[in-house]
């Protein structure tokens, strides 16, 4: 009797312990600097076709895949960013985000360093001016395999800021 | 061209700092660096970006903290998520436990990813000042460094030194000329106004590969001096070609003087 108590005590232990494997396996990035959604910032109604297989920037085609190509995307930043009301600060800014199967975009997620790499906090009125105009993007294209089907993919963009001011926007 | 393209992502890495020969440390004596070697060679049975082969390379650097090639691919994949902080990381790593496998790759990358065109200078002349041999090219093979750190100072706006660089390189390297050469050559001379030496240029790059660039740039040097019938002439073929796809095309990143059509339309209305 005993033994079978034990027996079903073990089964209970080991299940549970598959069971945490699992959860923390969920959890686990599959590749990469994935960006796991995050209730808190993300949008609730923002649909990834395959979250399992999102595909990078360079894997189909062009480094930006923007309407009317980079140049557009740089003329919003020109137009929209105000350098007059910021700090004077250097470094670089990444600003990664998902573009879905239908060409919308989300997860966004910022990185922040001084010009020799080295993590830094910049002053949020670049930030936060960067962040709303990269959200209000809306010329990102679809990416297709070649069956036709169209993918989400990871997209970044990259800012050199020097005394405020963008003076590249990469890749 | 765009196949061109493909062709030089696909093997890209040829150009990288190759996996070694593990035997080598074997040799050398160095067991540890051996077995991490060994260990590492499991890294190409996964795509680059999967957490599983990331978990190789973790673990050869907990085997061998010196050896520098798991640090150089770990280095190598954030790049490609743009991750400056952990490519900086992994690439100072590498850097120092083998300074010139990994130079050509930072000096890359630091231009191409992050505009650092002063550090990729500075590691271009560092490693010139290291070797004995040819300083080799690009990661990806499209430019030779010398005609790379042209470019550095191109994007500096120093078109004068960028111009000299990149002409000494190919008067003393016929052999080595790259696909581009003299499409960049011929831009610094169009910007220091040499218009005549820049339309050289281009129409020695259409042996290379003829671009819709070449016109777009040989219209601006036209227009500079007052020949019409060319500058329409070239507008047209840098159109054509454009509408062909018949441009440069960088997988990873906006090439230097690449152009699109917002470009082209701004030269025709202005």
């Amino acid at each position: 009797m005993i033994s079978k108590i034990n027996k079903t005590l073990l089964f209970c232990v080991l299940l549970s312990l598959v069971s945490c494997k699992t959860q923390q396996d969920s959890k686990t990035p599959r590749w990469l600097d994935d960006i796991q959604y995050d209730s808190t910032v993300d949008k609730k109604n923002f649909v990834v076709c395959d979250d399992n297989d999102i595909y990078q920037y360079f894997n189909l085609g062009d480094a930006i895949h923007y309407n009317g190509d980079k140049p557009m995307l740089i003329n919003s930043f020109l137009e929209n960013y105000d350098s007059t009301k910021v700090k004077k600060e250097s470094g670089l800014i990444r600003i990664r985000f998902i573009v879905n199967c239908h060409g919308e975009t989300d997860r966004f997620r910022i990185m922040q360093s001084d010009l020799n790499y080295k993590e830094k906090v910049f002053d949020k009125n670049i930030t936060n001016q960067l962040m709303a105009i990269t959200k209000a993007l809306d010329g990102w294209g679809q990416k297709y395999m070649e069956d036709g089907t169209s993918v989400d993919y990871w997209q970044f963009l990259n800012f050199k800021i020097v005394e405020g001011k963008i003076v590249k926007i990469l890749p | 061209m765009k196949y061109l393209t493909l062709i030089l992502i696909l093997f890209s890495s040829s150009f990288l700092f190759s996996q070694p020969n593990c035997n080598s440390f074997l040799w050398e004596g160095d067991t540890i660096k051996y077995n991490a070697c060994k260990l590492s060679e499991k890294f190409v049975d996964y795509y680059q970006f999967d957490m599983r082969g990331q978990a190789i390379l973790d673990s050869c650097i907990l085997i061998c903290p010196y050896y520098a090639w798991p640090y150089f691919e770990k280095a190598s994949t954030y790049i490609k998520s743009g991750n400056f902080l952990k490519w900086n990381y992994y690439i100072n790593k590498s850097y120092e436990y083998d300074p010139i496998n990994t130079l050509p790759y930072r000096a890359s990358c630091r231009a191409k990813f992050f505009a650092d065109y002063v550090g990729a200078i500075s590691d271009i002349n560092e490693l010139d000042s290291l070797v004995s041999f040819d300083i080799g090219y690009t990661n990806g093979g499209t430019y030779h460094l010398n005609v790379w750190k042209g470019l550095c100072y191109k994007n500096l706006d120093s078109f004068d030194i960028a111009a000299k660089i990149i002409n000494d390189h190919i008067q003393k390297q016929p052999d080595a000329i790259g696909f581009y050469d003299y499409l960049h050559l011929g831009v610094c001379y169009q910007k220091l106004e040499m218009h005549e030496q820049a339309l050289e240029c281009f129409e020695k790059q259409i042996n290379y590969n003829d671009l819709s660039e070449i016109w777009y740039y040989s219209a601006i040097s036209f227009k500079a001096l007052g020949m019409h019938d060319e500058y329409n002439s070239s507008i047209k073929k840098a159109q054509e070609y454009l509408s062909n796809g018949q441009t440069l095309v960088g997988g990873f990143r906006t090439l230097d003087d690449e152009i699109f059509q917002y470009e082209l339309d701004q030269l025709i209305s202005n």
